[in-house]
């Protein structure tokens, strides 16, 4: 029983794409494809960017089946080569970006529900303005810094599978985050 | 309870913020703010940055992805085998460190290239120097020779002079 069964079920669906079997990664894809595309959402604040990182990171997968091992949890594998891509793409033309990245998409975004009727106008500038200020304050995190708080909070990571994905420490992993959210507090205390 | 602030643990209280510790510790923590402003004041703060967080909607994934996807992976299964060796070893290319690393190594072997050759030319020295006493014992040999030559010519000409004084 023992290693088998300590096996998490995306490791265990993983194993069946090495034995050939395409309709596990097809479980796996459907599984994972938001969250996956979220945090490089987050990460790279450009939607067509972030799907086409996406699709990279989920051929890696697939390119990688013969050779999976599952020596770690499926979901730190998966954000490690999220968060890989994802900081590749950031460092390798972030200044021809940043202004682009900040005007991306904001027509495609879904809009606040404040309740089941349509948002009034002031509703929608209100929740722009909103919108931007956490954009804008995320995107001036440095990119760890960045990576750890959005897998902590929106994919409430643990901070052991943060270090993992990170390739440092826990403690390192607590350090950034600290720093990640004294940052934002102070440039988004006036939404308190 | 001791001050998280004041304990060097706001860990606590950021776990307490994002709804991560146990009931038991909730609870303490709880108390703890009502009484202490400074931990009162983090704890509003950090909730609101929590909720200014929430309000950061992710856009709804493209209908054709998955098609974009498949296509793509039908066309890797088409790649010629060296492409496909190329994805084993790409994760090393990946690396940021590895121009870093490239050009230690360029640098290190560089250096060790460089000394082969002074260890090299070095062999030069010490046949300069033998090449050097070499030529001082033919000197000498010369000289010798030179000094002999000239005690046979004295003596040839001490040995002339009797026989024309005669």
């Amino acid at each position: 029983m023992g290693a088998s069964t300590a096996l998490d079920l995306d490791a265990q669906l993983m194993l069946r794409v090495k034995d050939g079997d395409g309709a596990s990664f097809g479980l796996l894809l459907e599984k994972h494809r938001s969250p996956v595309i979220h945090f490089l959402y987050r990460m790279v604040q450009n939607h067509a960017i972030s799907e086409e990182l996406a699709q990279e990171v989920f051929l890696r997968v697939y390119k990688s089946r013969n050779t999976y091992e599952p020596t770690a949890k499926f979901t730190t594998w998966l954000f490690r080569i999220a968060t890989h891509l994802a900081l590749n793409w950031l460092r390798d033309g972030k200044n021809e970006r940043k202004q682009e990245r900040l005007d991306d998409d904001l027509d495609g975004r879904p809009r606040l529900q404040v309740s089941d009727r349509k948002p009034s106008v002031e509703q929608s500038m209100v929740y722009k303005v909103k919108l931007d200020e956490v954009r804008s304050a995320v995107a001036s995190l440095p990119e760890k810094q960045r990576a750890a708080v959005l897998m902590h909070k929106y994919h409430e990571m643990e901070y052991s599978q943060i270090a993992k994905v990170l390739n440092c420490s826990e403690s390192a992993v607590k350090s950034l985050l600290f720093r990640a959210y004294e940052s934002l507090r102070s440039s988004l205390a006036h939404m308190a | 309870m001791i001050c998280p602030i004041e304990n060097d643990d706001v860990e606590l209280l950021l776990a307490y913020c994002s709804g991560k510790v146990t009931d038991p510790e909730s609870a303490q923590v709880k108390l703890h703010v009502v009484r202490c402003p400074e931990c009162a004041s983090f704890v509003q703060l950090q909730r609101a940055v929590w909720n200014a967080l929430d309000v950061w909607e992710p856009t709804p994934v493209t209908s054709d992805f998955d098609r974009r996807l498949y296509a793509r992976i039908a066309e890797a299964d088409r790649e010629p085998w060296y492409a496909r060796m190329f994805d084993f070893v790409r994760p090393v290319f990946d690396q940021p460190a590895l121009p870093l690393v490239a050009a230690t190594v360029i640098i290190v072997a560089g250096f060790f290239f460089d000394q082969k050759q002074v260890i090299s030319t070095t062999p030069s020295q010490p046949a300069a120097i033998r090449v050097s006493v070499t030529e001082a014992e033919q000197v000498e040999r010369t000289l010798d020779d030179i000094q002999m030559l000239h005690q046979f010519d004295s003596d040839a000409q001490e040995a002339e002079k009797p026989s024309k004084s005669m």
